[in-house]
This record gives C-alpha cells, structure tokens and sequence, in this order.
C-alpha cells in the first residue's frame, strides 16, 4: 500500500507505515479501478451532493445516516446507535453528555487527546489509575469506597464511570478488558469504552475489543465510542449502546446537536466498508497475519540494534511503537530530535513512519517513540523494506549523533 | 415582549409540567406508561447499586415535554438539501415516543426554508461542482486516515488554506475536519489560564466548550451591545486577575458574524473601535456570514466595512455557504503556525476529507468567479434579493421577524411551545419544510421558527410560501408585531 505525498513542488511515492487504515479500505489508488467503497462514495456524491448543510435536527438527517446507524447497531449487536461528524468529538461529546458535576470518573492515565478533553469538559471529578494497571485502579476504588463508608453515602448516590480506550492510539497497548470488567461489576461503575482503534482490528470477525476478550457490549460496557477513521476508511464516528445511551445524546451530544451532519457520501462509504468487512473475512486475517509477521522480524531487528530501540506496544496490536531504550549509551541523546531524525530520514529513503513525542509535552501527547502501523494492505516485503530502511536509518542517524558529540 | 406573551408562555410550561407529573404518578401507581422502566438484565440498570444514568429533569423535560414536539424536528431527507427536498414520512407506534421511518416510506416535497444552503450549491451541484468532486475521488481517499501534522495533508488541503487566506487577506490560515471542533479545539490553544475571554451572551456551543477547555477566565456581556462590551473590557483591565489583581496575559473577545438564532449581524465596527482602545485581540466567528454576505461574499467584515487587518482571527465554516464540511481559521502566519503545530485537531485529529476540499475550493472558484462565469455574483446577488423579499414580506404580515435586512437567517417569534409544534405540522402539511426553535437552544420563553433563505430559491416558490405562511400566522395568531394577542 502506497500513499503519494506531495508539496507543491515534488511529489515522491513512499512505503506508507502511517495513517491508520488498518483495513486498506481507502488505500486504492487511482490506477486501482474498482474500490467498492469509492463507488459507494461516489454515487453517494451523484444523490445527494457533497455537504449535508445543516445539524441533523434541522433536516441534516440523510435516509444514508439512518441505514448507517441501524447497520452499527446490527453489527455491534446493541440497541441503537448515534452517528457524529467527527471521530473525535465522538469521544469528547459523549463523555461529557453522561458526566457531569458531582459524578466521578475514574481514568486511565494513558487516554488520548479527545477522550481527554471530554474527561475534562464534563467537569466531574477525576481520579486517575497508571495505565493499564489493574492493581493501581483496584487501589482508587479501593479509596472511593473507603471514603463511601466514612461518608456513610450509598453506592448509587453518584454516577461513576471508568473511562478507557480499547487500543491505545498513544501507546499501542491494549486494556485488560478481563480484569477490568471484573472490577467494573464488583465496584458498580459503567464504563465508557473507546473503541475506535480495536474496532476492525481485534476480535475474531472485527467487532474490537470486547470481541476479543468475549465480553458482551451494554451488559459489560455501557457507553461504546468508534471512530469511523480507522478501519473504517471514512470520517466521522459513532456511539452505540442501549436505546437510553442514545437518545439521551440526540439532545445533549454537543458535538450531535450543534454542528453539521456528516456529508452523506462519507456515511455511505462508511457504510459499505463495513459491508467489505462483513463480507470479506480474508481482510482481518491478512491484518492479523502481517502484524504477527512484523513482531517476529522485529524481535531480530531489536537485538540487531543491540536493544537500543525496543517493542513497547502489545502483541496484538497493529499499532506498533518503538522506544529508545535507558542504556547508558543513549543517555547524550535528545530522544524526541533524534527519533523525529530517524524518521526523516526513513521518509527520505521510501518510508513514512511517525515521530511522537514533544519536548514539553502536555497531558495528551503521547510519549517520545517511532510508531508504525501495520495494515491489511501490506506484504510481507514491504515489511521486510520498512525494517531495513528503518534500521539503516538509526545506524546513519547513530553515526551523526556521536560525530557531532565528538566534535 | 408584554407581560401577556410571559405569562401565557410560563402558563404553556407549567401545564405542561403539571399534566407530566400526573402521568408520572399514575404511570408510577398503575405500573403502566409509555416510561414505565421495562425490567432489563443489563447490570447497569440495576439501581440499588447504581445512580440512575438521567437526573430526572433532563429526563422529565424529554419525556413529558420534547417527545410531544418531536415530529417537528430530525425530520429526514432522501435528497439534496437544495430549494426542494424530499422529507421522509415517519411513523410512531408508541405515541411518539419513538419515531422512525420504516424502509420504502414515501417521501414528501417540500419548499425547503431550513438548509444552512445559502448560495444554493445544493440545487447546481452537478453543474457547479460534480466535475471537480468526482475528479477528486479517483486520485485521494474518503479519508487520509490520518491527523493534519503526520499524514494527513494533502495538496488539497494547502490550495483550500491558501485560498481562504488570499479570499480574506489574511496571511495565512488553516482548515480543520469539522466546524464545531474549529472552535473547540482552537481556543484552547490561543488562550489558557491568565488570559481573559470576554465573550457574547448568546455565542454558539462550540464556543462555549472550547472556551470552557481553554481554562482561560471568561466574562460574558449583553447579546451585541457595545456599551456592555466596553465596560466589560474596562472592568476587567482595572481589576486584572481574581485575587493576584495582577494585569491579563491577554485579552480575546469573541463575537460571531451572524448570530445563527437572531439573525442578526455583529456590530462589528464598535467592537473594532473598542478592542483597539483597549488593546484586546478580536475572534470573529463567521460561520454563518462567510460567503453568503457582503458585495462580494467575504462576510461580516465586508459587510460592516471593517478593514480584515483590523480583526486578529476570522474563523469560518464550510458547512453552510459552500455546501461542503469542517471549518478554517485565518490570521498571521505566526498565529497559524502556532496552531498547526498546537492545536488538537491538527495534531491529533484527522483531517478534513480530501474531497470536501475540492468541494470548498470549487465553492470558492465560482464565489469568487474564477470559474470564469458569473454564476457566483448571481448567487450572491439573488440571495441578497431573495432574502430582503421574504424579510420584506414577513414584515408586512405583521409577524415579529428577529434580524437585519441582508441577513439571509430570519427567525420569526413563536414564544408559546404550543405554537412550536403546531407551527412546524401546519407548514409540512402544506409542503414547507421549516426548522422550529424551543429550549434549551433558546430561552425557555423565546420559541421561534426560523427560516434560512437560499439563491437556489426562486421568485415563485418564496410566493407560495408567504402565501401558506400567511393564510397560518391568522390560524396560530402569530403576528406579535401588531398586537400581543398576536
């Protein structure tokens, strides 16, 4: 798979390990004729035009934003579902339409931009759990409830969510669903789970992370949040849940109510890509089998560097993140400039990879490493090219650092 | 408004809320209704360990309340939001506790006075826009899958940036997926703690939220009124921050272009003239404005003759003027730089489709009649006709229309919520699709329809329906204008 980036003056082809199109479902190119998801787009675009002009209480709601609901809400075996125009403000609309002052969330520390941001519009109260650490998230209920019996206030006396993601976009980890929904139901809260990177990725017909860990959606997890710019292939996202969870943000999802609706083609596209997904088993299982394929070669391409980069995300993932590891030999380094370096570098010589990290991060950046994604649409070539570029890279970036350090 | 209109309005609601309560208690003591909490296996509904998922006012208003108007709003289409569209009929088994339009429901035309369509590239699309679009799709994606600072910027994305930049003047500007999360996101990067955001009463959500995450101090003043405004900015200079008293970082006032409620432009010379004499920084909001007003459609500022160098930041949507999606800031390149490089929806949130770029940038093509027609001068010129012909008329009946002239969003005055239903069924029985406004968009009091005039609207379809309008202000008495009565 291929993307064509292009300044205005040059325009180069490059191995494409960055954009999360786990599926492959807008990686077509032009000279690629049939894309079924572009024909829908397309005569989408024929019907209905290109924007919907107007939120979808005032005639924004397109007969395709209906279908595409009901196919979620099939899909996910829930009881209805909620279509925004946008992946992210899914995350902080919903969140911040069921907290509100006087709940409690708790969270977990590894949360992306816009689950934070609805965290933090919701104005409730927020305790925080290491992430992924169920014994740290044990020890915060543990405290809720201490704090319960001193008070001498009932269970039910607030909302109490947990808020998590499925896949983690920052750190390519995936959440311990079984331990956590364990605590869930000991301690009573709801959770509120993000599933827009798991969603088409885990689980053994896609349906994300619940799937995976067999867990049921509305019984296990409560509110669910996808993004449909993942998998997908399109824009926008979608909540679903019990008709309860739905309704009640038809009139106070912020991100719902005020603002436009999706325009109707990327709904339709997002409808058939789900319709591949459905149809097309092989896809999930080209993703999973490349994914295997590169965490093997990268077990040898991480004791080749003799360990200065290593694996940090988990297994299942295709996200996958490499870190520069604490050994005395990189400690001269200025991590976020030699990874973004190497990164370059990489682009330079056919790959596009991404660089996270800032030097003064904020609460929602992710930490400083090299993030690939791995998708169906992927050979094992190509994986094989984007490890020799990467390693050539962090051996020309390696050699410059320590000429400049011998200077 | 007289103390008649309150008082039967306050009269409406707490019927209402009185009928509700009772059918709560006889539902509650017979154990039937339409609410009745139906016994569920999901955990979460188990209330002797949980708080209840709706605080029973928001859930008192839904039920007893909103459920009663509901036909009159998420009406679906089954067409373009051009001048006429094709509404789908709904059905409701459980006396509308639920609507829904089952599969091979008919559809209804109807003259559609609700779309944000302003310059009608709803109605010509596949003359003005479709060669451009459709080119488009075959050489990018759906979606780049991919946030704005990694992958997510296409050539596309840079000719939308620099068009709306070179269309305003400004020296730069950035495009964002969507026009709600423009606002939210981007405040919050302009402005944090130790700033000062003095904003209008009656700003949009998007707004409010990316204010409220801004974690900046916010002071609201009157709806447009510059005297509030400068002793607002006053007030605050003198007291400077909460306990320190120490002077603001910096002071941003922010004000839409058309407020989309009221109809009603920004006085935007006497913001100018007091932010300059005050040195606050100025965030014009012209969603509503862009394209559609002015001689030559670059919005509030064209209109008011403000000079665009004079105001720091204009943003804008896409949605409503151009027929596309997502949303654009413009102003120095330092600012935008800043932005790129800070705000979440460049950095972590995927980018604007590739083909809504197109769309915007064939939008801006014929607007600013590079297209080599003059198609856009047409449609600027017919929507400002349009649109001073319905306001004129309105007028004339004796309705209260809320507004300028050269504002294509006019909202007329239904104060009673009776009214709001009975507004919306009586123009869709007579093929006018209409948006209708109650709470919590608008004050509890303050109901009001609104209709939103397009270029794709012809002489003869506005005719017809300020004929049907007419013939129900007499039935609904709606002409306040005239009497309290109505």
């Amino acid at each position: 798979m291929e993307i064509t980036t292009s300044e205005i003056t040059e325009k180069r082809t490059v191995l494409n390990f960055a954009t999360f199109d786990f599926l492959g479902m807008s990686a077509a190119l032009s000279s690629n004729t049939h894309n079924p998801v572009k024909q829908a787009a397309q005569e989408a675009l024929d019907k209905y035009g290109c924007g919907s002009c107007g939120p979808r209480g005032f005639y924004g709601t397109v007969d395709v934003h209906l279908h595409l609901e009901k196919a979620f809400a099939d899909f996910t075996g829930t009881a209805d579902s909620i279509l925004y125009s946008d992946g992210a403000s899914t995350c902080s609309s919903t969140v911040a339409a069921f907290c509100k002052r006087g709940d409690l969330i708790v969270a977990d520390r590894g949360i992306y931009e816009p689950l934070l941001t609805g965290v933090s519009l919701s104005r409730a109260h927020v305790k925080w759990f290491r992430h992924n650490d169920m014994q740290d998230l044990r020890r915060v209920l543990e405290q809720v409830r201490e704090t319960d019996q001193q008070l001498k206030r009932p269970q039910n006396a607030q909302r109490r969510f947990l808020v998590v993601e499925g896949l983690y976009k920052n750190t390519g980890t995936i959440v311990p669903l079984d331990e956590l929904v364990a605590l869930k139901h000991e301690f009573s809260y709801r959770l509120i789970l993000d599933e827009s990177f798991s969603f088409g990725v885990l689980g053994k017909t896609g349906r994300g992370v619940t799937e995976h860990f067999g867990k049921k959606l509305m019984h296990d997890a409560e509110i669910v949040t996808i993004g449909l710019e993942n998998s997908i292939g399109s824009v926008g996202g979608v909540t679903v849940g019990t008709e309860e969870v739905v309704d009640h943000q038809r009139l106070s999802g912020s991100g719902y109510c005020f603002s436009a609706s999706s325009p109707p083609f990327s709904a339709a596209a997002a409808m058939q890509a789900l319709e591949q997904m459905k149809k097309d088993p092989d896809l999930l299982q080209r993703l999973h089998d490349n994914r295997t394929y590169m965490y093997e070669k990268l077990k040898a391409f991480c004791t080749k560097l003799e360990d200065l980069l290593f694996v940090t995300s988990d297994e299942r993932s295709p996200i996958i993140m490499l870190q520069v590891a604490d050994i005395p030999e990189t400690e001269y380094l200025d991590e976020v400039i030699f990874l973004r370096e190497v990164v370059r570098e990489s682009l330079s010589r056919g790959c596009a990879l991404v660089a996270t990290g800032r030097h003064i991060p904020s609460r929602a950046d992710p930490p400083p490493g090299i993030r690939m994604v791995v998708t169906a649409a992927h050979t094992f070539e190509d994986i094989d090219k984007v490890l020799t570029v990467l390693n050539k890279s962090v051996d020309v970036i390696m050699n410059r650092f320590h000429e400049e350090s011998k200077e | 408004m007289s103390t008649f209109i309150a008082c039967t309005t306050y009269l409406a609601y707490a019927t209402f809320i009185f009928v509700g309560h009772v059918r709560d208690f006889f539902a509650w003591f017979l154990g039937r209704g339409r609410f009745v909490r139906v016994a569920s296996d999901f955990p979460g509904d188990d209330w002797s360990r949980f708080a209840p998922l709706l605080k029973s006012w928001e859930d008192f208003y839904f039920r007893r309340i909103y459920i009663r108007v509901q036909d009159a709003f998420n009406r679906p289409i089954a067409s373009k939001p051009g001048s006429h569209i094709d509404v789908l009929e709904r059905v409701s088994d459980d006396a509308q506790k639920s609507m829904h339009a089952p599969d091979g429901s008919v559809c209804r035309q109807c003259l559609n006075l609700g779309s944000y369509n302003y310059l009608g590239f709803a109605d010509d699309w596949h003359v003005t826009c479709a060669r451009d679009v459709m080119a488009s799709l075959q050489d990018f994606s759906v979606s780049t899958s991919s946030a704005r600072n990694e992958y997510g910027t296409t050539a596309l994305h840079r000719q939308v940036e620099t068009t709306v930049a070179r269309f305003l003047g400004k020296e730069d500007a950035i495009c964002l997926n969507m026009g709600f999360n423009t606002n939210a996101t981007t405040i919050p990067s302009l402005v944090g703690r130790g700033d000062l955001l003095i904003s209008d009463e009656l700003n949009h959500t998007s707004i409010v939220n990316g204010a409220r995450a801004s974690g900046a101090a916010i002071r609201v003043f009157k709806h447009n009124s510059i005297i509030d405004l400068e002793a607002t900015l006053k007030q605050a200079i003198i007291l400077g921050r909460p306990r320190t008293r120490r002077p603001w970082n910096k002071i941003l006032v922010i004000v839409e272009g058309i407020y989309s409620m009221e109809g009603e432009y920004c006085d935007l010379r006497g913001v100018v003239d007091v932010c300059k004499k005050y040195g606050a920084y100025i965030y014009l909001d012209e969603a509503h404005s862009i394209g559609a007003t002015g001689a030559t459609g670059r919005g509030c500022t064209e209109f008011a003759g403000v000079d665009t160098a004079d105001v720091d930041i204009l943003m804008g949507t896409f949605t409503k003027s151009f027929g596309a999606m997502g949303g654009y800031v413009a102003a120095d390149r330092a600012t935008i730089q800043h932005l790129r490089n800070t705000c979440a929806a460049s950095s972590c949130h995927n980018a604007l489709s590739p083909v809504v770029c197109q769309q915007v940038l064939t939008a801006f093509k014929v607007i600013m009649g590079e297209d080599g027609t003059n198609i856009g001068k047409q449609k600027l010129q017919s929507l400002r006709d349009n649109s001073n012909y319905f306001r004129m008329r309105l007028e004339e009946m004796g309705l209260q229309v809320l507004g300028q002239y050269d504002s294509p969003v006019m909202p007329i005055m239904l104060y009673n919520p009776c009214k709001i239903a009975a507004f919306s069924r009586e123009c869709y029985k007579r093929g006018l699709a209409v948006v209708v406004v109650g709470f919590p968009a608008v004050p509890l009091l303050l109901s009001r329809a609104r209709f939103c005039i397009s270029a794709g609207h012809a002489r003869e379809d506005l005719d017809r329906a300020l004929a049907e309008i007419d013939e129900i202000a007499e039935v609904l008495k709606l002409r306040y204008a005239r009497s309290f009565c109505g």
